[in-house]
């Protein structure tokens, strides 16, 4: 991946009928972990918090490049698809639960459990609200019925209990009727 | 395309806490006491004071329930939903006291998942949480020297959550007794959870009579309803529904304290049904969710959908004495006291939960009523 890859969303510059050059609408200009830079629209931008910061706190210029050293490109592409989303449903404001919620359902479709704990961090990192709570939803949804150790295999978690302190912690009804999966 | 594969699969070891605190809030209660086994992080992190409470008011909204106490005689209580349907059916909950097996028991009060119990005999109270199965035994306020004697049946209780304290209180309100009867004047005493003793307080005003219901808890204070001398019906605190041209409306005090900010919630008639077979329709709690409203038709309990005016009956089999809200949480009641749970109790108690298999939808009847 050495070629410097342009988000679809930016903006080409406008010419009006006249021929003169209309404003260009403001970009914002990242870099992810793994080396590959995104333009972003101010608007889409701005909806994460750790970005609005780094650029509105010390009033820094939409010139630099901003480092998101935790992100990686796939998690970054799929943030600014929600994102984008979510601005252009608040804009329009018509049916705006009706079609999030479309959204949402197709959003989360394609994603492995392992995507969405990926991208619930880069939500928390990025600082976007909205985006954490539909991702921990999401994740929480998944989760609900399954069993301890598919929870442990999923998070990645060791079992630090021994057999007494599990006995002890242990209740043992609130483990009848769960999925039978295997991760 | 297979680097962005094997970034997803190769995991981080942990999530920040704050991510793996904001999926778990969103779990129920059974599900968190399952996830409480999968490493020591989580279990610390589940028992901890800041997450049960912050779960408890998040998960509050959803997980409303009306506890039936169909009498005292036998101690079955059915958990229900405010449209009417089962949530968790019939829990038996055996208590041994001595050798005896004692099961007369009733609900006094609920708050933020606990449950107040009394059992009828002894007179012994206990905290409950349903939800995780966790109790406490209250110790007789005679333990502390207090001076209490009389029938169970008459004294009053109230149970709640004092903020400035961060501790659960029970009131109870022991009636004097004289030759004809009630007083009313009551004694009364106060227990928390932190003190795990009983204390005397400034009696309550003369000549109010308490209902044998169960007090509501709300915005922070114990509201009975009761009687002052002279048959004078009054609620000590707040009015539930006022009653107007053959229907009640429910009110709702949006700020508490704020006169004008009474808002009418919900009306539903006085009398439902046929000729032959009327319907005196009372209100049985005060919260409305999706515009239906739990109600007592003629002692049993329907759910009533304000728009549609029509009726669901259900738990047909049982005649309601009592109730009270409840909704689902983690709290516990032996987490406030650090001389711990485990103090040798001179009862023999014992709690087991029988769960009857057929959740019965056999009881439920839609009544179209216009």
């Amino acid at each position: 991946m050495s070629a410097p890859a342009e988000n679809e969303a930016s903006i080409k510059q406008e010419n009006g009928p006249s021929g003169t050059v209309q404003e260009k609408p403001k970009k914002i200009v990242v870099r992810t972990g793994d080396g590959e830079v995104f333009e972003l629209k101010e608007e889409v931008a701005m909806e994460m918090e750790t970005i609005k910061t780094f650029f509105m706190e010390d009033n820094i210029s939409y010139e630099t490049v901003m480092p998101l050293t935790n992100v990686d490109s796939w998690e970054l592409v799929k943030v600014i698809e929600y994102c984008s989303k979510y601005v252009e449903l608040k804009n329009k404001q018509e049916n705006f639960h009706k079609e999030l919620k479309a959204f949402q359902d197709e959003f989360v479709k394609s994603m492995s459990p392992k995507t969405l704990l990926s991208l619930s961090n880069v939500a928390n990192y990025l600082e976007i609200k909205y985006f954490l709570d539909f991702i921990c939803q999401a994740i929480a949804d998944h989760i609900k019925n399954k069993d301890v150790e598919y929870v442990r295999e999923l998070f990645g978690v060791e079992n630090d209990f021994t057999e007494e302190e599990m006995a002890k912690a242990e209740a043992p009804w609130a483990h009848e009727n769960l999925d039978k999966d295997l991760y | 395309m297979s680097s962005k594969r094997s970034k997803a699969d190769a995991m981080l070891p942990y999530l920040p806490l704050e991510v793996i605190t904001q999926i778990l809030e969103k779990l129920a209660v059974k599900t968190l006491l399952r996830f409480k086994v999968v490493c020591k992080l989580w279990c610390a992190l589940i028992s901890s004071d800041q997450f049960v409470r912050r779960h408890s008011s998040l998960c509050a909204s959803n997980t409303q329930r009306i506890i039936m106490n169909p009498s005292d005689l036998l101690f079955d209580l059915g958990f229900y939903s405010v449209d009417g349907s089962l949530v968790l059916d019939k829990t038996s909950v055996d208590i041994r006291i001595g050798s005896h097996n004692h099961n007369r028991c009733s609900v006094k009060g609920s708050c933020d998942g606990l449950v107040c119990l009394k059992e009828c005999v002894t007179g012994t109270t206990l905290i409950w949480n349903p939800s995780t199965r966790d109790f406490k035994v209250l110790p007789s306020p005679s333990e502390g020297g207090l001076n209490v004697r009389g029938k169970y049946e008459l004294w009053r209780y109230g149970f709640g959550y004092d903020y400035n304290s961060d501790d659960y209180k029970v009131l109870t309100l022991i009636p004097y007794q004289i030759s004809f009867g009630n007083s009313g004047s009551y004694k009364s005493i106060i227990y928390t959870l932190r003190s795990d003793s009983w204390r005397r307080i400034q009696d309550s005003p003369l000549g109010i009579f308490f209902h044998n219901t169960p007090s509501t808890f709300a915005s922070g204070s114990l509201h009975w309803t009761a009687e002052k001398t002279g048959c004078v019906g009054v609620i000590v605190a707040f009015d539930l529904a006022t009653v107007d041209d053959g229907s009640y409306d429910m009110w709702e005090m949006r700020e508490y304290g704020v006169p004008e900010s009474w808002t009418k919630t919900v009306t539903f008639p006085r009398k439902l049904g046929t000729v032959e077979y009327p319907m005196i329709l009372k209100p049985l709690t005060w919260s409305i969710e999706k515009g239906k409203i739990l109600l007592y038709a003629n002692g049993n309990p329907v759910s009533y959908n304000a728009s549609k005016n029509s009726l669901v009956h259900f738990a047909r089999d049982v005649y309601i004495l009592s109730s009270v809200g409840y909704e689902e949480s983690l709290v516990s009641p032996n987490a406030y006291n650090n001389l711990g749970a485990n103090k040798i109790c001179p009862l023999n108690i014992r709690i087991v939960l029988r769960k009857h298999v057929n959740c019965s939808d056999r009881s439920r009847k839609f009544v179209q009523i216009k």
